[in-house]
């Protein structure tokens, strides 16, 4: 083909074998580099997206592993937040009806009484092995000599309803003492240990009703965690003498256990990788207590011979908050000495108004 | 590169003013910084208008909230659209009310700060109640903090704002009633003479100095009202207080560990209580019968009707309780007397139209 240059026709050269050879020769090699550059461009993007997914990932595992460490074990104000997400607390109309007729007793009975605020300071000896931990308790004191100490679930605190109190105080006339748990209410403490460090302060109320109104005899009613408190206590042997029951409802084996079910049920997160992040950052900070610390079923492995203290473990096959599988598993691994069970049919926390007889006679029996 | 045509120019030069002024709006910054009024010399920015209209317009819906339809008053029509009468819209009412607030609080301020007061924190008890309200407010409906804020009093209005201008508030309406207790020893004995002859009054009293715990009945859960059990079970919880009184308690241990605190100050002492400060239930016993109380007489009172309990211990009497009613009548007379001829010159509001047009939106 003729160019113009000018007026001029100006005739390209025809090429040569050669010249066509090397410029074949050429774009065979540009060609073959932009495969080349085509294929490790693939590579850097995949690896980056990669990089980013697991970045992002590791971020959300973080983010997500501090959230529940500060609600579950700090107890700060986040806490109210994340069991917002708690399922397995709603009741039929029926067991509704049932508990408000126990929370008029309840209201009537804290309606016609004083009630004392007790506060009592653990120095040194705290397992916690942190700052001066303060505890606090209000207390019905109904000049008796029989106190019923109520160890709540995790999240409730001193001003929450006690249900079988009323009961209680019909049949027995006992006085009612409501603690805070650590970090909760007005107790303060580092950090909630789940039964861990909170089993030590039922010898330390104890101790402080006695000193306050003479020798008790005790009734432990913890709920929960708090039921998982007294039986920790119980076969640590860490209770006084006048401690003559506990009354264990919906108890649990660990806190793995309940936390690994929870975790997904509750908050749709799977328990791989993120109870493993939250349980390895309960075991890596220096807290004064691990995971495996709150293992109830390992310590009564551990704990071998039976305690003296009678035990009342009540639950509720309905049971979805606590599932009652979790607590028939501990039933049947407790020491048999001194063990009896009553089950309800209902949900979480309905056992009382269902059985409410039963228990109560059962308690008397121990008195 | 393409120019853009003069259209676009033009567009754009329009468009980002508005934008912007549409964002400065939203934010509430424009309304945090441009004047809406002024009063003897303080200036009022949009924000700070909005608090005195907004205060005004929300207690006032929470007060009359049964009887807004007998007023005539729709919630859901813009308040400029609503007559209040002849001569006013319902808007022209509350930013009336709103101004007159506002002035009275600039002036008692301002007799504050010429007397040398210094104020302290007994005079954020109107501070205190209200920021526990719109806590209950919050709580209640489940409002982030700084959503309440700009949905009760507008846009650009912050917590701290809020908090600063209600701390003002309080310790001005705190300053009056110290101005009305101070004016109380002015009031000369003829004025009222002339006050009890004028008003008919006739039967006299002694005023009566006591100390009070206020314990409230719980109410029924499931129907929440007051039962006959819920108010038998306070008057076990007071007779439970007696027999710690009686035992040897300090009564003043007893007041902080289980008072209400509805009635009396901070220690539960009422002073020179006549009709005025005191319920039915406490007027009947201690201002009507008049019976020959001994110093330390404790008792306990329960007012059924409204689930309240009042363990009672009579201090001793105080001056004449017809008097004492008169001269505080008087004194706050005066006080809100000067007050309105202050705010109707001195204290008279400017508005500001650029400020205003933002103002109540």
């Amino acid at each position: 083909m003729a160019r113009r240059q000018g007026n001029k026709p100006v005739y390209k050269k025809k090429k040569t074998e050669e010249e066509i050879r090397i410029e074949q020769e050429a774009i065979e090699k540009e060609q073959h580099r932009r495969r080349n550059v085509s294929r490790h461009s693939v590579m850097i993007v995949a690896f980056s997206a990669i990089f980013v997914a697991v970045a992002f990932i590791g971020r959300w595992v973080y983010a997500v592993q501090d959230g529940f460490y500060d609600s579950y074990v700090k107890v700060d104000d986040t806490v109210d937040t994340a069991l917002s997400g708690a399922t397995g607390l709603t009741h039929t109309d029926e067991e509704n009806e049932a508990l408000t007729a126990l929370g008029t007793d309840w209201d009537l009975f804290t309606g016609s009484r004083l009630r004392d605020e007790v506060y009592v300071t653990l120095d040194g000896d705290d397992p916690s092995d942190k700052e001066s931990t303060t505890l606090h308790a209000g207390l019905y004191y109904n000049e008796s000599d029989i106190t019923v100490i109520v160890l709540q679930r995790f999240g409730l605190d001193s001003t929450d309803d006690f249900l079988a109190g009323s009961a209680l105080y019909e049949e027995t006339g006992c006085n009612i003492l409501l603690p805070d748990a650590r970090c909760h209410g007005e107790s303060t403490g580092d950090v909630f240990g789940w039964g861990y460090f909170e089993q030590n302060d039922i010898a330390v109320w104890c101790n402080e009703i006695d000193s306050m109104y003479g020798e008790q005899k005790y009734i432990l009613w913890g709920e929960g965690v708090g039921a998982n408190t007294a039986l920790f206590a119980a076969l640590n042997g860490l209770l006084p003498d006048s401690v003559c029951a506990i009354v264990a409802e919906s108890p649990y084996g660990s806190v793995h256990q309940l936390a690994n079910r929870n975790i997904f049920k509750w908050y749709a997160v799977p328990g791989f990788p993120f109870l493993t992040a939250i349980e390895a950052k309960v075991n890596m900070t220096d807290n004064g207590f691990k995971i495996s610390d709150t293992n109830l079923l390992k310590t009564i492995e551990n704990a071998g011979t039976s305690t003296d203290i009678p035990v009342l473990f009540t639950y509720s096959t309905g049971d979805e908050f606590i599932p009652a599988d979790y607590t028939t598993e501990l039933i049947e691994a407790y020491p048999d000495a001194n063990k009896q069970q009553i089950k309800g049919s209902g949900t979480h926390g309905t056992v009382f108004s269902e059985c409410e007889d039963e228990i109560l006679s059962q308690i008397k029996e121990q008195l | 590169m393409k120019n853009n045509s003069p259209a676009m120019r033009a567009l754009y030069i329009i468009l980002v003013p508005v934008v912007l002024l549409i964002i400065l709006l939203n934010t509430g910054w424009l309304q945090s910084v441009l004047p809406a009024a002024s009063v003897a010399g303080h200036s009022y920015t949009t924000v700070e208008y909005n608090f005195y209209y907004f205060d005004y317009y929300n207690a006032f819906l929470e007060e009359h909230e049964d009887e807004l339809d007998t007023l005539g008053y729709d919630t859901n029509t813009a308040a400029r659209s609503q007559d209040y009468n002849d001569e006013m819209t319902w808007q022209d009412f509350f930013l009336a009310r709103a101004e007159e607030e506002m002035a009275e609080c600039a002036y008692y301020h301002d007799l504050a700060e010429e007397a040398g007061y210094e104020f302290s924190d007994s005079d954020l008890t109107l501070y205190n109640e209200q920021t526990e309200h719109n806590q209950e407010l919050i709580d209640t409906f489940g409002l982030k903090e700084s959503n309440f804020y700009i949905s009760y009093y507008g846009r650009g209005m912050t917590e701290s704002k809020y908090n600063e201008m209600l701390k003002y508030k309080s310790e001005a309406y705190s300053y009056k009633e110290k101005l009305i207790s101070l004016e109380e020893t002015k009031i000369s004995d003829d004025a009222i003479s002339e006050y009890l002859s004028e008003n008919n009054i006739t039967d006299d009293y002694l005023s009566v100095n006591l100390s009070v715990i206020t314990l409230s009945a719980t109410p029924d859960r499931a129907t929440e009202s007051l039962t006959a059990a819920g108010l038998n079970a306070l008057s076990e919880k007071l007779d439970a207080l007696l027999n710690r009184y009686n035992g040897g308690t300090d009564f003043s241990e007893l007041q902080s560990a289980y008072s209400d605190l509805q009635l009396g100050d901070e220690s539960g002492d009422l002073a020179n209580a006549t009709k005025a400060d005191l319920p039915d239930a406490l007027t009947q016993i201690y201002l009507e019968k008049q019976e020959d109380f001994s110093e330390g007489d404790a008792r306990c009172v329960t007012d059924d009707e409204n689930g309240v309990g009042y363990f009672v211990v009579f201090n001793n009497f105080g001056a004449s309780g017809a008097e004492a009613e008169a001269s505080e009548v008087l004194a706050k007379e005066n006080i809100e007397n000067a007050a309105q001829d202050a705010c109707e010159s001195d204290y008279a509001v400017t508005r500001n139209p650029i400020g205003m047009s933002l103002a109540t939106n």
